[in-house]
């Protein structure tokens, strides 16, 4: 008898893996044929902060020194909107009691009720917001900033969906060295902290109690810039990044050990890219001109073409794809 | 005509003052990490004018370079993409941290024996509560000194 050799197993294993992939597709692409609501927003600033809520999504629009905040529902219908006023540096999350507001006032970290302004945590010693200060999910959100004191990113977090857990807390990364970038993104249950630190952009995975670690990093040169990222519970993070030398911009998939699982040109020019976990190993991508789902696989789903950037947030299934003025939802993964 | 024991102490030397109990670079290893226990082991095998003074030594020294190999084999594995989740990448640092707390078990059970004949013969020791309580204090300074995710896997112990 043969004994077949390793590169006929391997052969006989890509093949299989291929005909298995091209089936998944081919299922993805039926059972994806999504039920899509536009909503029109009144003309202003397109550049929206997303988040999820308990019953839906809110998105906030920058008006001045006022923040346009509207509530829509799990289908992208519109439900309500209003003006808050709020600091430059404002973030909108979602919470139980709807839309709140993340700022840093006379240095303290405050959280307020969008709607009535009543102040829901408040923090000592906050130096500034994340770069990517904000994430939210339909399991928690979380905001991240600096702090003076210790020079560590901390998160104010709380559920996203129970009242009974609203208590906000503080997780530290513990890292002291400077950062040149930080950030937050909802990953499932967890959140997972990012700074960058000379040459090497690090992660670590918090619960709702604590940032347990391993912090793991990956190496990316301080010349390079970060333009967005997102984290699924067990995919990793999808960062977007552009080459500081070429100009090159492309997608990177970094598996929760650390490692680099792929790379994927993004032809889309931007200084910043939307990206939100959807599920546990797919990822929404807003990207100049277009929004799509990638998945850990590297398969490419469209949800959304046209002229603007769009910002995405998803929550059950659902992607909220925000152009223009148009609110649309797509369901995916 | 001379003799000699086999577990007999080295005359004292220079060092001599500086002896503890082996048992507190073990514990050095768990709560402040092994940049201080594998070191404060060699010296403490001359203070203690230990008889297999080689023998921990070497052991040190694989214990650096055990850590350092080991390192180097899950970080290899993550680039290959072998080690993808966080438990995964859990259970093989376990490993990691198994290989090195072994090593510090070995060199302290060699050395409790030079210590225990030491002792016999009257020699005093040190109480290491101070190396052992700036060690703790400074673990994090220690932790950061170095920018590069091999470090803290080469040095941290059990606390961190």
């Amino acid at each position: 008898m043969r004994v077949p050799s390793i590169a006929d197993t391997a052969r006989t294993w890509l093949a299989l893996a291929a005909a298995t992939s091209a089936l998944a597709v081919a299922v993805s692409v039926s059972v994806s044929v999504s039920v899509s609501a536009s909503v029109s927003a009144p003309a202003s600033e397109p550049a929206y902060q997303l988040a999820v809520l308990p019953t839906g999504f809110t998105a906030a629009a920058r008006r001045g020194r006022q923040f346009q905040i509207y509530e829509l529902a799990a289908s992208g219908a519109h439900l309500d909107e209003y003006a808050v006023t709020a600091n430059a540096d404002a973030r909108v999350v979602g919470s139980p009691g709807g839309p709140l507001i993340a700022q840093i006032s006379r240095g303290r970290f405050e959280l307020l009720h969008a709607r009535s302004g009543e102040l829901v945590a408040s923090f000592a010693n906050a130096s500034r917001m994340c770069d990517t200060p904000a994430a939210s999910n339909d399991v928690r959100y979380g905001v991240a900033y600096l702090a003076s004191d210790d020079n560590n990113v901390h998160v104010v977090h709380g559920e996203t969906s129970r009242p009974a857990t609203a208590s906000d807390d503080e997780l530290a990364a513990p890292a002291r060295r400077p950062k040149s970038w930080c950030g937050v993104a909802s990953a499932g249950r967890d959140l997972v902290l990012l700074w960058r630190t000379g040459d090497r952009l690090y992660f670590n995975a918090c619960n709702d109690r604590s940032c347990r670690g391993p912090v793991t990093s990956i190496r990316l040169p301080a010349s390079d810039k970060l333009l967005g990222a997102g984290c699924t519970e067990r995919a990793g993070c999808l960062i977007a990044t552009r080459d500081g030398g070429t100009g090159a911009q492309q997608l990177v998939l970094v598996t929760p050990a650390g490692g680099v699982k792929w790379r994927h040109p993004l032809d889309a020019r931007a200084d910043t890219i939307s990206i939100v976990g959807a599920g546990d190993r797919a990822f929404a991508v807003g990207a100049p001109g277009s929004a799509f789902g990638i998945d850990r696989d590297g398969t490419l789903m469209p949800l959304w073409t046209g002229d603007a950037e769009p910002v995405v947030a998803a929550s059950r299934g659902r992607v909220l794809v925000a152009h223009g003025h148009t609110f649309t939802t797509v369901s995916y993964p | 005509m001379t003799y000699q024991i086999a577990d007999e102490p080295f005359p004292p030397t220079r060092l001599a003052d500086l002896a503890v109990r082996p048992g507190a670079p073990l514990l050095a290893s768990m709560i402040c990490g092994h940049w201080l226990s594998w070191p404060w082991f060699a010296i403490n095998a001359y203070a203690v004018g230990s008889p297999t003074r080689r023998r921990e030594l070497a052991w040190c020294i694989a214990g650096f370079a055990g850590s350092a190999l080991l390192g180097v084999l899950v970080f290899a594995l993550i680039r290959w993409n072998v080690i993808e989740s966080r438990v995964s990448l859990e259970v093989a640092l376990l490993g990691v941290s198994t290989w090195k707390l072994a090593a510090s078990y070995r060199v302290a059970t060699l050395q409790e024996r030079s210590f225990n004949a030491s002792a016999q013969a009257g020699r005093g020791t040190r109480n290491p509560r101070a190396v052992l309580a700036v060690g703790f204090l400074v673990r994090a300074t220690i932790y950061h000194l170095v920018d590069h995710p091999l470090w803290p896997i080469i040095i941290m112990g059990g606390a961190l």
